[in-house]
């Protein structure tokens, strides 16, 4: 799947109630590509504890509970 | 004000010290350093003056509290009742805060008293030079940035303008700014000190911190402003702090964490933490190797959460992202492309990471791990050199950090050393979650054999940028 281009991503702010001029949009499209491995490298994880997601509360009952 | 740390300063309370006089002097200091490093928002006299005379009569008729009569400076990002809370940026509203953050209660139910807002980066997530109140310098070279984001709070006591300080943390933002100046500064577990009263971040990151001078003011600070204040959800019961006595660490074991939280390091950043290794070996410290093997994804991700959840925090303000600092708007607004999907598999991540932390801290009680890869980074592009190379600031400064802010460890900052620039350099030290105490009681050990915390940057010429402001340390 590729990266939303430009247009894409400013429709996309807008419709999300961000108002950004092209400059600002253009760096957010920077930084979407910039992000783009570490984020395809997330996606690709295996899920832990057999495939089920974890609720991410989890990680704050870890923090109190410990 | 001298070079003394929140003990010392009781102490003299307690051999006869006049808080008044003590908060004025106080008061005209960081006037003075803020004239040379651009490190306050508002000075709070009539504030600060109004609680020294409450402090010295307590004193007097011995009904003293634990930090009764000692200045404190706060982040800006933290309300104070009677003061507006700017955030550092043009956006805000100047109307005063109608109460203290909690943090900042607890504080002067003890008896400390307040007497600054300090700058920060624009909401504690912009860049070295907000546009309203402009960059803080270092009070060991003004040429260097304090750091951010604590920054006004961490050139305040630096400067010896107050002995402690609040700040927040949400990538290092007590730790980093701690380094860059030379002091002990700790994030706390995540959700250890309550956040009420704090402007948010990154709700799910964020913490609240002290900056101080030395680990014993660190651990008594911690002990006052921890526990459930019944308002923050992530602020629940809490098991016991019991700081831990003894001058050695026998029976400690404390892992070096290797791979990429040291790849990019500037050697005397390496060698401050080598100095720290030996030195709490010395002290009876077993000291083991580990590795945390997904410690590369964590500053991309760690900024992923970071930043779609300030998106959407800062969308109170959509409108006027155009009177937001640029670097601001060039961070956050890249949260707004985060898919949710993408951000809640980030999220799953922290689990990952507690867990890998969990195996380290299996076999340790600490960690040891660079606080950040360089000194304080130049102004006025906050670029940073490691070992002769110049980084753009966002790629180093949070390295070693975010670990502890994904993962809700609490990571303690303890200067090490001078680098051959004449700038600190700092470790980190991070322990279990709620395992502040014996991070403190390791730091606390380190510097009864060091006398780095004891450092005090010459303030000769701090008034002339054009001339490097170099620090002494004592024998």
């Amino acid at each position: 799947m590729s990266l939303p281009d430009i247009v894409a991503l400013a429709a996309l702010a807008e419709r999300l109630g961000y108002h950004l001029d092209d400059a600002q949009i253009a760096d957010v499209r920077a930084a979407v590509e910039a992000g783009e491995p570490a984020a395809a490298r997330l996606r690709a994880d295996a899920p832990l504890d057999d495939g089920w997601p974890m609720d991410p509360a989890h990680g704050d009952a870890w923090l109190r509970g410990r | 004000m001298s070079s003394d740390d929140v003990h010392d300063l009781l102490d003299a309370f307690r051999g006869g010290a006049d808080p008044r006089e003590t908060v004025a002097d106080s008061l005209a200091r960081l006037k003075e350093v803020h004239e040379a490093l651009n490190c306050t928002i508002a000075f709070l006299d009539d504030r600060a003056t109004a609680a020294a005379a409450d402090s010295a009569r307590r004193w007097a008729d011995g009904t003293a509290r634990p930090l009764e009569g000692v200045p404190f400076a706060v982040k800006d990002v933290i309300d104070v009742e009677g003061v507006p809370t700017t955030g550092g940026s043009w956006v805000s509203s100047d109307a005063p805060a109608v109460r203290s953050a909690e943090v900042v209660r607890r504080l002067e139910s003890a008896g400390a008293i307040a007497i600054s807002k300090d700058a920060t980066t624009e909401f504690a997530v912009g860049g070295p030079n907000p546009p309203r109140f402009g960059a803080t310098r270092n009070p060991w070279d003004p040429r260097r940035w304090a750091g951010g984001s604590s920054m006004g709070t961490a050139a305040a006591v630096a400067a010896r303008a107050v002995p402690f300080g609040l700040g927040t943390d949400v990538g290092g933002s007590v730790r980093l700014p701690s380094a860059w100046c030379g002091l002990t500064g700790l994030k706390p577990t995540m959700g250890a000190i309550p956040r009420t009263g704090v402007l948010p971040l990154s709700w799910t990151v964020e913490t609240v911190g002290p900056l101080c001078r030395s680990a014993r003011d660190a651990e008594l600070l911690f002990g006052l402003l921890r526990g459930p204040d019944g308002v923050d959800p992530r602020a629940g019961e809490l098991p016991p702090f019991m700081p831990e006595l003894g001058d050695d660490l026998r029976g400690i074991r404390v892992a070096v964490v290797g791979g990429y939280l040291t790849e990019m390091c500037d050697a005397a950043v390496r060698a401050g933490i080598d100095a720290l290794v030996a030195s709490l070996a010395d002290a009876g410290a077993e000291i083991v190797e580990a590795t945390i093997p997904s410690a590369s994804e964590v500053l991309a991700i760690g900024y992923r959460i970071v930043f779609a959840e300030a998106a959407s925090v800062h969308r109170v303000n959509a409108d006027r992202w155009s009177e937001y600092d640029p670097v601001l708007v060039s961070r956050i607004s890249q949260g707004i492309a985060i898919p949710a999907v993408d951000y809640l598999l980030a999220q799953q991540f922290r689990v990952r990471l507690q867990r890998e932390l969990d195996d380290v801290f299996a076999g340790a009680d600490l960690i040891v791990v660079p606080t950040c890869p360089s000194t304080a980074p130049r102004l006025p592009d906050g670029t940073v050199v490691v070992d002769g190379e110049e980084f753009p600031l966002y790629a180093a400064q949070s390295r070693s950090t975010m670990l502890g802010n994904l993962t809700g460890a609490p990571g303690l900052a303890l200067p090490t050393g001078f680098a051959p620039d004449g700038l600190p350099v700092s470790a980190q030290l991070m322990a279990p979650p709620h395992g502040e105490a014996v991070a403190l009681r390791a730091a606390r050990v380190f510097q009864q054999q060091t006398a780095h915390h004891l450092a005090v940057p010459s303030v000769r010429k701090l008034s002339d940028v054009s001339s490097g402001v170099s620090g002494t340390t004592p024998d």
